[in-house]
């Protein structure tokens, strides 16, 4: 090899670009740092020379050429954000939700092809935004409907075949586990968002035709929300002090032993009735148990020898 | 499928009018002719890839519906085969194990997706955004549509996209970029007719041209849609009927390709299904005017 050519190889920066990584970084970067501006428009301040030199089209041609696929993108990311928070976009209006989801483009872009993934973030956002700070209950509301989104999305669940509790044998009852359905979610607030989500959801069904003020919402009242998929229909429900730690636990992958005992106390603190015979009944009834297990027996029992 | 299929995108607002239950007695009059609707249902659907994503749930019971009635083609938007990082990008490692899981699960008669970007570092613009049509980006890209295919165990097609803005760089024509494609990977072209009338008259080029580029045998699906016409250029918006300069783009492709399984997108202002299966009529009498009927009429 000529020592030109290898002197020129070694000048080259080590982990050098490739031109396509570099002409997709500058169009990223042009895409991006329009979307802030409210008529769009421009390409961004920085990056002006960069853009001129990669497309055919003069400087101000090429800017609008890109704030087209801004506008693409962000309709896109627009649409996919009202998918999956349908609730919200009632509260908030049509037209406040789109700048929204645009000011939330702008700080968290979406990371994957497949938009179904895409506003996990969301609830974070609102409780972060100023301009939404006169709705505190958003970033809750948020969080139950990302809870809902993806309860839609869960993997379909066989029948429970709850004859087969039978089987387990009387000294075992003590290591039973049950699990959940997929998609099963508790969601904790210190507003009454089970009951937001239902007034609005089925305002949202029926038309825009009342105000949410008319509401008869009491906003002293915290709710634990279930979030429970049957079938293919998901519902939202608001769970007592006892059954909301106790199904947490469940969840969480507690026995059913430990998780009824959590029930009681977290029923106790709130002076709250809870019954842990009808409890696991009325779980079953609900459908959201899809199956269960029995834990290994505890340590100090292994000593027995079991052939 | 059969080269003279006719299909539509199968879009929410018509689940009901294509897969209800109901309906099957009032198309079997349609199709045996006995009713006076002109419509008759579409051979095959396309849908896109990533609604069906979902680890379960009503979205994939539709498609099983659909899978059942109709020949099935599975059209992806975001897997961003021209990203530059595509190989070291976790989100793109994840999107091809959902599109091959669905690909298993469907087993579609056809599996696109679109020579375009939409990814960089992390961040995806989920558009279909124009790689420079340079021999770096072929060899990236033919590269990454070989994995593609090594990962579904079986071919897939690549879409021309339509583009507001051309590279500089470019070294050829798309057609041209997408042959070369074709014949370095296998991998099959989905010839977008609308969107390279779109490019044609956005970049001044001569469309029916850009044909000649293309071997016939690696065509293995046709794609009509309407475009919005504005001040600045034409934008590929899938909301109206197709126009006549692209039907007439459209006969010029089937006289050089023979007959191409071909579908009628519409995504934006979607209308009643009678108008899709209206513009799919119009694409059957298109062809058929051009290159004729196919021997053996399926009705």
């Amino acid at each position: 090899m000529p020592a030109s050519i290898e002197a020129k190889r070694s000048a080259r920066p080590r982990n050098h670009m490739s031109d396509l990584a570099t002409h997709q970084r500058a169009f990223a970067h042009a895409l991006r740092k329009g979307g802030s501006g409210g008529s769009g428009g421009h390409a961004g301040g920085g990056g002006d020379d960069a853009i001129a030199r990669l497309f055919t089209t003069d400087t101000a041609t090429s800017a609008r050429r890109i704030a087209i696929y801004r506008g693409n993108s962000i309709a896109s990311a627009t649409k996919a954000l009202a998918g999956a928070y349908p609730v919200i976009r009632e509260v908030v209006g049509d037209e406040f939700f789109d700048a929204l989801a645009r000011a939330f483009w702008m700080a968290v872009p979406s990371r994957t092809g497949d938009l179904g993934e895409y506003g996990d973030a969301f609830s974070e956002f609102l409780a972060d935004f100023e301009h939404v700070r006169e709705l505190p209950y958003l970033a809750d509301l948020a969080r139950l409907e990302w809870a809902v989104h993806r309860a839609e999305c869960a993997a379909d669940a066989p029948p429970f075949d709850a004859s087969t509790l039978a089987d387990v044998p009387h000294d075992r009852q003590s290591a039973l586990i049950f699990t959940l359905v997929p998609g099963t979610a508790i969601v904790a607030s210190i507003y009454p968002i089970a009951r937001i989500w239902n007034l609005h959801r089925d305002q949202a069904l029926r038309s825009h035709a009342a105000e949410a003020e008319h509401f008869d919402i009491d906003w002293t009242v915290d709710e634990t929300a279930l979030v429970a998929r049957k079938g293919f229909a998901v519902r939202v429900v608001a769970l007592d002090a006892g059954s909301a730690a106790a199904l947490r636990a469940v969840h969480d992958g507690a026995t059913l032993v430990d998780a009824l005992a959590a029930g009681l106390a977290a029923a106790d603190l709130a002076h709250a009735p809870f019954d842990t015979a009808a409890a696991p009944a009325a779980w079953l009834v609900d459908g959201l148990l899809a199956g269960f297990g029995l834990i290994d027996p505890p340590l100090e029992n292994t000593d027995v020898d079991h052939p | 499928m059969d080269t003279h299929a006719i299909g539509i995108g199968m879009r929410q607002p018509h689940y009901r009018a294509l897969l209800h239950q109901e309906h099957d007695a009032v198309f079997d009059q349609v199709r045996d002719g006995a009713h006076s609707d002109p419509y008759p249902l579409p051979d095959f659907v396309e849908v896109h890839s990533e609604n069906f994503f979902a680890d379960g749930g009503i979205a994939l019971q539709v498609l099983e519906r659909a899978r059942a009635r109709y020949g099935l083609s599975l059209h992806g938007v975001g897997l961003s085969i021209g990203s530059a990082d595509a190989d070291s990008d976790d989100a793109a490692d994840r999107h091809l194990k959902k599109l091959a899981r669905l690909v298993a699960r469907f087993e579609p008669d056809l599996v696109s997706e679109h020579l375009c970007w939409g990814a960089i570092a992390g961040t995806h613009f989920n558009d279909l955004l124009p790689v420079p049509y340079t021999n770096e980006a072929l060899t990236r890209i033919a590269s990454r549509v070989s994995r593609v295919q090594d990962f579904l165990k079986r071919p897939i097609l690549v879409e021309n996209v339509s583009a507001y803005i051309a590279f500089n760089d470019s070294a050829m024509r798309e057609t041209a970029f997408l042959a070369a494609l074709s014949e370095r990977t296998g991998c099959g072209i989905l010839l977008d007719i609308n969107n390279l009338y779109v490019n044609a008259v956005n970049f001044g080029f001569d469309a029916a041209a850009c044909l000649d580029d293309l071997p016939p045998d690696a065509i293995g699906e046709i794609h009509l849609a309407g475009h919005l016409v504005t001040d600045q250029c034409l934008i590929d918006d899938h909301g109206s009927r197709v126009a006549p300069a692209v039907w007439s783009l459209y006969r010029d492709a089937c006289l050089r390709f023979g007959a191409k399984p071909t579908l009628i997108e519409w995504d934006t202002d979607v209308p009643e299904l009678e108008v899709l299966l209206d513009e799919a009529a119009h694409a059957r009498k298109h062809r058929s005017e051009a290159i004729g009927a196919p021997a053996q009429s399926h009705v």
